[in-house]
C-alpha cells in the first residue's frame, strides 16, 4: 500500500454524506487487506473525521456545548447567540427530527476590522428509511459597518433499493447590511441588532435556497427530466419494433426508387 | 476512456440481485466480457460470503453512498485499495460509469458508445463497422450469426433513441456477444446476451445514461427467457440555477418470458422476435425507471430538504406533522411496492 492508497481511503471517507462515515470507514475495513489495516487505525481516522465534520459544518454540533466565544465584554456575541438559538429552534426544530446548532467565533476581515463568524449546522439523519439531509450556513458580520455576507450548502441523500439519489445545492447570497453595533449600545440596542441578523439569514434561506429549490422541483418532471428522457414519443404512441415499418418509412422520406421499379 | 485492465477472456462472474428471492443466484455467464449487476442481496452474513464477494459488497455499498457525479473518481479511489486483481476486475464490470462517445471512421464519424462491452485492450469496437479504434486485427468480435442481429439491433434502436431523446444530442449503441460454447452457438436456439446503451447530453452538463444488459435464454418449445439489468445515471443542473443539482443512480433487475416463434436471427426481412422482445422489455423498464425517478427518489429528496427545515413562520401545526408522516408512509410504501413487483 502506498501513500496513493492512503490519499485514496481519505477521499472516499471526505465524501461521506450526512450520517454515514461509520458506514463508510466500516465498509473500507472490511477491504483493506490485513497488512494495510494500519491506515485506518485510531489517530488517521480521527484526523479524517475532524476534517469531514469541519468541511461539512457537523463540527459545529459537537462544539455546540460551547459554542459561543469569548464575549469579551462587549455582549454583541451574546445577543448574536441568542437570536441564532431561536432562530434555529424556530425554523430546525427536533419536532421535526432535525438536530441544529450554531457557533460564534470572532474573527476580522480581509481589511482587519472585527467581524463575527457565525456557522449554522443541522441534519436529519433517517438510516432506517434511507435518507439523510443536512443544512450548514457560513455567514460573517462586521458590526462595525454592518455588512453581513454568507454561504449556505444545502445536501439531501436517498438511497432506497437499488437507488442512489443526491441534492446539493451551495449558494452564496449577494451582501446585505443589517446595521451596526457598537461596544458601547445598550443591551436593547444589541438585541435588536442581533435580530435583524437572524432575520436577514431567515430571508436569504427562505428566497435563495427554499424557494429556489422549490422552483426546480416544481419544473423537474416537465422540465428538465423531460429535456433528458421524455415520457413517451412525440407520436404519444410506444415504439413499433418492426424493422420493416421504419425503413419503409425512410425509403417514403427518401422516394422512390426509380431503378429498382423499371419495367 | 476508464483505465481498466485488459479484457477478461472466459471469466466467471457471480450475480447478485436484490430483487430476487435471497436462494436465488443468477447463472454464470461465460462472455469474453463479463456482466454482472446490482448489489449483493442484504441480510447475507458476511461468513457465508467469499472475501472476494464481501469486498464486492462494500465497495458497492460505497458507490450507493457517494456523490454519483463522483463514481468514476471514487471507483478509481477504490481499485487503489483494493489488492486482489480480479476484484478488481469484476468492480469495473459491475459498477456503470457515465458513457464516454467515440467516432467511427469508417461510417462517415458516425459516433457510437464506449463501455466494458465493446472494449478489448485499450480499443473500442464500433457497432457500425465493427472495426476497433484505435484499430486492433485480433480483437473480440461477435460471431456471423450474431452480427447479423446486431446490426439490425442497432438499426431499431436508433429510431427508439430518436423518438424518446431527440437525435441531436443522444447516442445509442448496440453491442452483442456469444455466451454459450461452440456447439450451442451454430444452433439457431442458441443463447446469447448483450448491451442496449444510450446516451444523451443537454445544456452543457447535464445527462442521462442508459444501460441495459441483456441475457437471453435458449429457446425452448418456442419460449426465450430474458434477464434484464438497467442501470440508470443522471444528473441535472439547471441553466437558470446553477447553484443546485440533481444527481443520481438506479439499478433494476427484472426478468420476462417471451414468444419466439421466428428463427432467433433476423429473418429475411431483417424482423427478429429477439429485437422486438428485447426492445419492448427496454421501453417498458426505462419508462418504469425514468418514473421511479421522478415521481419517487427526486420527491423524496424534496421531502429530506422540506423536512430539514420548515419553511413558513410560527410552530409545527399538528396538521403540518401529520401532513409529513403521511407523506413519509406513502413514500416508503411505493418503495416497498417496487421492490416486491
Amino acid at each position: 500500500m502506498t501513500a496513493t492508497s492512503q490519499d485514496a481511503l481519505k477521499s472516499i471517507l471526505l465524501a461521506s454524506p450526512p450520517g454515514q462515515f461509520d458506514i463508510i470507514l466500516d465498509d473500507l475495513r472490511s477491504l483493506l487487506p490485513k497488512s494495510s489495516a494500519s491506515l485506518l487505525e485510531k489517530n488517521a481516522v480521527a484526523t479524517i473525521r475532524s476534517e469531514w465534520e469541519t468541511s461539512t459544518g457537523r463540527s459545529g454540533l459537537a462544539n455546540a456545548a460551547d459554542g459561543t466565544a469569548d464575549d469579551s465584554g462587549d455582549g454583541c456575541i451574546a445577543s448574536l447567540s441568542t437570536a441564532m438559538e431561536n432562530y434555529l429552534n424556530l425554523k430546525f426544530s427536533s419536532k421535526w427530527g432535525a438536530h441544529a446548532a450554531h457557533t460564534i467565533t470572532a474573527t476580522t476581515t480581509a481589511d482587519g476590522a472585527p467581524a463575527y463568524t457565525i456557522a449554522t449546522y443541522a441534519e436529519r439523519i433517517d438510516l432506517h428509511n434511507h435518507h439523510a439531509g443536512s443544512w450548514k450556513g457560513t455567514y460573517t458580520i462586521c458590526p462595525s459597518t454592518g455588512d453581513l455576507s454568507g454561504n449556505i450548502s444545502v445536501c439531501a441523500h436517498t438511497f432506497e433499493n437499488g437507488g442512489n439519489v443526491q441534492l446539493h445545492s451551495e449558494v452564496s447570497p449577494k451582501s446585505a447590511n443589517v446595521g451596526t453595533c457598537a461596544p458601547s449600545d445598550d443591551d436593547e440596542k444589541r438585541s435588536s441588532w442581533a435580530k435583524s441578523v437572524a432575520r436577514q439569514i431567515e430571508r436569504w434561506e427562505e428566497v435563495e435556497v427554499v424557494q429556489n429549490l422549490s422552483e426546480m422541483f416544481e419544473s423537474m418532471g416537465n422540465t428538465y427530466l423531460k429535456s433528458l428522457r421524455r415520457v413517451m414519443p412525440i407520436t404519444r404512441t410506444k415504439m413499433e419494433w418492426n424493422v420493416m415499418s421504419h425503413r419503409m418509412l425512410q425509403t417514403l422520406g427518401k422516394g422512390h426508387d426509380k431503378e429498382k421499379f423499371k419495367h | 476512456v476508464t483505465t481498466a485492465p485488459a479484457t477478461r477472456k472466459g471469466s466467471k462472474i457471480q450475480i447478485d440481485c436484490h430483487c430476487l428471492p435471497r436462494a436465488s443466484i443468477l447463472s454464470l455467464l461465460h462472455p469474453p466480457f463479463g456482466i454482472c449487476r446490482p448489489t449483493a442481496l442484504p441480510g447475507i452474513a458476511p461468513a457465508t460470503m467469499s472475501s472476494s464477494a464481501t469486498t464486492i459488497k462494500s465497495c458497492l455499498d460505497i458507490l450507493r453512498r457517494t456523490d454519483p457525479r463522483d463514481i468514476e473518481k471514487h471507483l478509481g479511489d477504490l481499485t487503489k485499495v483494493i489488492s486482489n486483481d480480479d476484484v478488481v476486475d469484476e468492480l469495473y464490470q459491475r459498477v456503470d460509469v457515465p458513457l464516454k462517445v467515440g467516432e467511427d471512421s469508417d461510417a462517415d464519424g458516425r459516433k457510437f458508445l464506449l463501455c466494458e462491452h465493446n472494449r478489448d485492450g485499450d480499443s473500442h469496437r464500433s457497432p457500425w463497422s465493427n472495426a476497433y479504434f484505435p484499430p486492433l486485427d485480433d480483437g473480440f468480435r461477435p460471431s456471423q450469426r450474431l452480427r447479423s442481429l446486431e446490426l439490425h439491433a442497432n438499426e431499431v434502436f436508433d429510431v427508439y433513441r430518436g423518438l424518446y431523446y431527440g437525435k441531436s444530442t443522444s447516442v445509442s449503441s448496440v453491442y452483442l456477444w456469444d455466451k454459450d460454447d461452440a456447439a450451442d452457438a451454430a444452433t439457431n436456439t442458441a443463447g446469447f446476451a448483450g448491451c442496449f446503451l444510450i446516451q444523451n447530453r443537454v445544456d452543457d452538463g447535464n445527462y442521462w445514461n442508459s444501460i441495459h444488459v441483456i441475457d437471453a435464454g435458449k429457446i425452448v418449445n418456442g419460449m426465450c427467457k430474458y434477464q434484464l439489468t438497467t442501470t440508470i445515471l443522471l444528473s441535472i443542473t439547471p441553466e437558470t440555477m446553477p447553484s443546485n443539482n440533481i444527481s443520481g443512480s438506479l439499478v433494476r433487475h427484472n426478468v420476462r418470458e417471451c414468444k419466439v416463434t421466428t428463427s432467433d436471427t433476423a429473418d429475411a426481412d431483417g424482423n427478429s422476435d429477439h429485437i422486438i422482445n428485447i426492445g419492448k422489455f427496454i421501453e417498458d423498464v426505462e419508462s418504469e425507471m425514468r418514473s421511479e425517478l421522478d415521481m419517487l427518489y427526486i420527491q423524496k429528496t424534496k421531502m429530506v430538504v422540506e423536512e430539514l427545515r420548515k419553511d413558513g413562520p410560527g410552530e409545527v401545526t399538528q396538521g403540518q406533522e401529520h401532513t409529513r408522516v403521511l407523506n413519509e408512509a406513502v413514500l416508503a410504501m411505493a418503495m416497498n411496492r417496487k421492490c416486491t413487483t
